[in-house]
């Protein structure tokens, strides 16, 4: 069959000679056989080709869907994982921060805070009645002169059974605070905290976490600022900032 | 070539997507955003099919069968192209799973009662409109096959006969066949492409 196939393609490719032809189309004719396998030869010419084309285009397009499913699932594989570097720099920038940031001077952190030492209810005036009301008049205004030594004098002589008592003994711990005397200021202010006196009670605490910080006692004046976050929030707000700032005074 | 990404895709209409197909400078983009949008539903389907190796030999058959479609003027330019290629691929999986004697997994029947697959052909409507050119490239397909197991003499000559073109594009003569295939003359190759055939015949 071999050469029969050798033959049939000669005869379609129009190769053989007149007389060869002639024979094979007479024996074409009485043999089904071959007229079907002439036939399959001529079938298979159109459809080589053809095949070779198909295959080609399968090829490119197999490797442009690949290419893109590569790229899709390198997108979708890339997202969860640009997202995750993101949010490490941000929290290592974070963090970083809160390592390198550079401390900052207790003199600057307090400057804001020191300048107004005067409690809330330093304008309060004793009933007209009371023998002590020039004291407390003259201390107080000696005070707001900044006359802190004379100030000391005047308040220091209301005694404890006065209602202006507690007042007077705040006053003197402020003044203490203003030139400097921490020690002095955190133990009239100390004293201040211990008696009944509303205003007392609500203003001395925030003086006296200032002396504290002023000492470098910043665990005592941590604790005072959170009794004040925790009870007097709202009278100094800035009890909570000032909190914050502490943790960050340079050390000694 | 146009970038394409899938949301640049998304914003092709299918009259879009059709010219595009139309258009041999934009045919490739065309086919590589009607696959981008099919792709997860093509992948989905492959998984509870049970034929993740072969997805993407299967939604590559897909695209040349639309492309055979489409080049044939065949195609019904009032559906939509995306669920028809995803149609086209779910009767090319169904019919893979047949051809392995075997059943699809069980979570794949949900395809038919998903609503948003409502748009997507069923087996049957895709049968009838694919039916020819599929059977043709049945044939092509199993030609490349037996090819396969022929000499690389018979490939070789088939190769230089019907598609390596000279530099005018036209068929190479016999003369340049046999240079090539080291024979003496042309007739020689003309007898090896003779015997050769034989081995594509029976």
């Amino acid at each position: 069959m071999e050469d029969v196939d050798v033959q049939i393609n000669a005869y379609i490719a129009g190769d053989l000679s007149e007389t060869d032809r002639i024979a094979f189309e007479k024996e074409l004719q009485a043999d089904a056989q071959l007229a079907a396998r002439v036939q399959a030869h001529r079938d298979l010419e159109t459809r080589l080709p053809k095949m070779f084309a198909h295959q080609q285009q399968k090829a490119e397009m197999r490797a442009y869907l690949a290419s893109l499913t590569s790229a899709a699932s390198t997108a979708r594989n890339i997202k969860p994982l640009l997202i995750g570097i993101a949010t490490a720099l941000v929290l290592l920038a974070a963090l970083g921060y809160l390592l390198l940031r550079p401390c900052q001077d207790k003199d600057i952190v307090l400057s804001e805070y020191m300048r107004d030492l005067n409690p809330s209810y330093i304008e309060t005036s004793m009933g007209a009645e009371n023998p002590l009301k020039d004291l407390w008049e003259q201390g107080s205004a000696r005070y707001r002169r900044e006359e802190f030594s004379a100030a000391r004098e005047l308040l220091g002589q209301i005694p404890e059974s006065d209602n202006f008592y507690a007042k007077a003994q705040l006053l003197i711990g402020n003044s203490h605070l203003s030139e400097g005397n921490w020690a002095f200021s955190i133990a009239a202010l100390e004293r201040c905290r211990t008696l009944s006196d509303p205003a007392v009670t609500a203003d001395a605490p925030w003086f006296l976490a200032l002396a504290y910080i002023q000492l470098d006692n910043i665990p005592q004046a941590e604790a005072v600022l959170q009794e004040i976050v925790d009870n007097q929030w709202f009278r100094y707000p800035d009890a909570k900032v000032l909190q914050k700032k502490i943790g960050r005074l340079c050390g000694e | 070539m146009t970038y394409i990404n899938r949301k640049r895709c998304a914003a092709y209409t299918n009259e879009e997507l059709l010219a595009m197909l139309r258009d041999s400078k934009t045919q490739k983009a065309a086919i590589g955003c009607i696959y981008l949008l099919a792709q997860e539903r093509l992948e989905w389907m492959a998984r509870n099919y049970g034929l993740q190796e072969k997805w993407l030999d299967i939604a590559n058959d897909g695209v040349i069968i639309l492309i055979e479609k489409i080049e044939q003027n065949a195609y019904d330019p009032a559906s939509n192209l995306v669920p028809f290629y995803i149609g086209i691929c779910r009767f090319l999986m169904l019919g893979d799973l047949r051809d392995q004697k075997r059943r699809a997994k069980g979570n794949a029947a949900i395809l038919d009662n998903d609503p948003t697959w409502a748009e997507v052909p069923s087996p049957e409507d895709i049968r009838v409109q694919i039916e020819d050119i599929k059977a043709h490239q049945d044939q092509l397909d199993q030609l490349a096959e037996k090819m396969k197991k022929l000499t690389d003499i018979c490939k070789k000559v088939f190769r230089l006969r019907h598609w390596e073109k000279d530099e005018n594009g036209k068929r190479l003569s016999w003369a340049a066949i046999a240079s090539q295939m080291g024979h003496e003359n042309a007739q020689v190759s003309k007898n090896t492409y003779g015997r050769c055939k034989k081995g594509l015949i029976d």
